[in-house]
């Protein structure tokens, strides 16, 4: 099939679908990158997903979409469950098509036949996906893309739950409000897996229930409404 | 009730959930006796149900046919509830047929409102020996959150109650259907509600739990459903395997289940009654009173008015024997009474059979059934 040429009519920040003609390249000397959700065909840049159309200044745009399907891809970070042991290594459960594998020696840092991590089968872990496609099992390892241990590993206690991937997106940038907003109320500790899982540990469990259903219903509303609903939600 | 298939639960979920309810607490912020939201919706026809407990959704309807009566039952309709555990509804669910659970629920419903006599089958005979109404509903599970039980329970009783057959004129050998433009559509009869109440058990049969939602279920280690109307009278139990529990605690939890059923009876007249009236229908013989729990408007746009409208009202018959549940203050002496009505209900159900001769029906259901076993 032929790409009609067409003409783009509205800048960044609104809705695409998939199909749609988002914008042409004229000018191929400046480097711009098209990253999630965005096709280039030559010179005519089409939306692969549904979401709204972003710019992010050094030149890289995007669409910001929410699904609840997790498709793993290399270098995200995500909350797997530990479903079996196989030999040296572990089967973890990551939401996507197939169980990913953890090497218990080569996946983490300073780690070796003798002195290895004990992790129970049902244990939480935050992994880094190392190898994603397809056609193929995931592979974690819980170390950074240096080989440091970084906050990576077994997650012990608290609580975990499921939510959209726009969600766990949302709590991963740095000025999240929900969670800079519960942070100024209560300590805690979370750990949000681009896979759509977020895990929570608070110093009591009334605690980490309130962060738990304050996250979740965050999802569709606006600051200032987030702002509120935390208010309520710690004065009761 | 663990299904190979299903989203896998984390250890340290299972350790949070279960501490959390020995603190009395419930991940979604509820009370240990607090029931999930309730939505009730109505579709275009009568009988078209959609019920929301929580996130689990159920889709009910409800059609009626005109049938031949079985040879030895003459003047006894049918009543058919069909399940439809659709795989959508979580990943448990696959398209064979229904496993152990699903056929539990389907019985747990229709014995609830067959042998509390809810539901009569002598009105559904229109010609004996020739004509009867079979009532089908077919309930559709669209997404399961936890909790079938209750939310089944609910739908079918609201659409029981929703439902209007066509009327009909009898002139000898002659019977006439009418259509609902013709002539305005009947209700059922339907004696009174049961609805299902379900606990979970935790902690070893020390701790009750109301409604448990999907995570809960996974993790209790037993379960025990009532089947109550507002009326006090109790119209079954269930309680198939898991861990025991002491008297003390069936018969507090059959006091938490009256309380539950009162104010979800509430809500479905309630709800239904909004519907009738924005159909023009006139409403139950209920009194509108204030609901603890959310309801929800009809969805139906089209509200028929009927010229030469015919007045339908709706009788309540009353059962004839109304055993009251006594009220529990000693331990001892009322689980003997309670063990005595148990036993006379019994007692009741098998002189009605005496009573009709009937032969072997394919859809009798085993009388040797957990609701008149005690847990002791």
């Amino acid at each position: 099939w032929t790409i009609k040429y067409m003409e783009p009519t509205r800048g960044v920040d609104r809705v695409v679908f998939p199909g749609e003609i988002v914008g042409n390249v004229h000018d191929r000397t400046v480097p711009l990158r098209f990253g999630h959700g965005l096709i280039q065909k030559k010179d005519v840049v089409i939306a692969s997903k549904a979401g709204i159309l972003r710019y992010k200044t050094p030149g890289i745009y995007f669409t910001e979409t929410n699904q609840k399907r997790y498709v793993p891809s290399v270098g995200d970070l995500v909350i797997g469950i530990i479903e079996a042991r196989k030999g040296d290594e572990w089967t973890v459960d990551i939401g996507c098509h197939q169980h990913a594998t953890l090497h218990q020696i080569e996946g983490f840092e300073g780690a070796t036949k003798k002195n290895r991590k004990i992790i129970p089968v049902g244990g939480l872990v935050y992994a880094r996906v190392t190898v994603a496609s397809r056609d193929m099992e995931p592979e974690l390892q819980c170390m950074n893309s240096s080989g440091r241990s970084a906050g990576f590993g077994p997650l012990e206690n608290g609580y975990m739950f499921k939510c959209s991937q726009g969600l766990a997106r949302k709590c991963l940038s740095a000025n999240s409000t929900i969670l800079n907003t519960l942070g100024s109320y209560i300590p805690f500790e979370v750990a949000v897996g681009i896979n759509g899982k977020i895990w929570v540990n608070s110093g009591s469990i009334r605690e980490t229930i309130l962060v738990t259903n304050s996250i979740i219903n965050s999802e569709h509303m606006d600051p200032e409404q987030i702002r509120e609903m935390v208010n309520t939600l710690i004065n009761t | 009730m663990s299904h190979k298939r299903d989203d896998p639960i984390s250890l340290n979920e299972q350790q949070f959930i279960k501490q959390a309810i020995a603190e009395q607490m419930r991940i979604d912020g509820r009370g240990l006796y607090d029931f999930r939201s309730l939505k009730i919706t109505f579709g275009d026809s009568f009988g078209k149900v959609q019920v929301q407990l929580g996130r689990t959704r159920i889709l009910i309807v409800t059609s009626c046919e005109v049938v031949e009566p079985y040879p030895d039952r003459p003047t006894e309709g049918f009543f058919h509830f069909n399940i439809n555990f659709s795989p959508m509804s979580s990943p448990i669910f696959d398209d064979s047929r229904p496993d152990e659970y699903g056929v539990e629920l389907g019985r747990i419903i229709e014995r609830g409102l067959r042998e509390s006599r809810a539901i009569d089958t002598e009105g559904l005979c229109i010609v004996a020996n020739e004509k009867v109404w079979s009532i089908r509903l077919d309930i559709h599970i669209i997404d399961h959150c936890g909790n079938l039980i209750d939310c089944c329970s609910i739908g079918t009783i609201t659409a029981l109650h929703h439902f209007r057959r066509p009327d009909l004129t009898i002139q000898g050998e002659n019977v006439t259907i009418h259509s609902a433009d013709d002539r305005e559509p009947v209700p059922l009869s339907i004696h009174h509600m049961p609805i299902c109440v379900t606990f979970g058990i935790f902690d070893e049969g020390n701790i009750l739990v109301v409604d448990p939602n999907w995570k809960e279920e996974k993790l209790m280690s037993g379960r025990i459903t009532y089947t109550l109307n507002i009326h006090k009278e109790l119209c079954g139990i269930q309680k198939a395997g898991g861990d025991s529990l002491s008297m003390q605690h069936i018969l507090d939890a059959a006091k938490i289940a009256q309380v539950k059923v009162y104010e979800l009876t509430k809500a479905i007249k309630q709800a239904i009654n909004n519907d009738l009236e924005k159909r023009g229908v006139e409403q139950m013989n209920a009194a509108l009173m204030v609901t603890g729990i959310g309801t929800q408007e009809s969805e139906s746009g089209n509200v028929n008015f009927y010229d030469g409208y015919k007045s339908v009202s709706i009788k309540q018959e009353h059962i004839e024997e109304q055993i009251e549940i006594p009220k529990f203050t000693d331990t001892e002496k009322d689980f003997e009474e309670f063990a005595t009505y148990l036993a006379q209900s019994k007692v009741t159900v098998v002189k009605e059979e005496e009573m009709k001769d009937a032969s072997l029906d394919e859809m009798d259901i085993d009388d040797s059934e957990e609701e008149t076993t005690t847990v002791l």
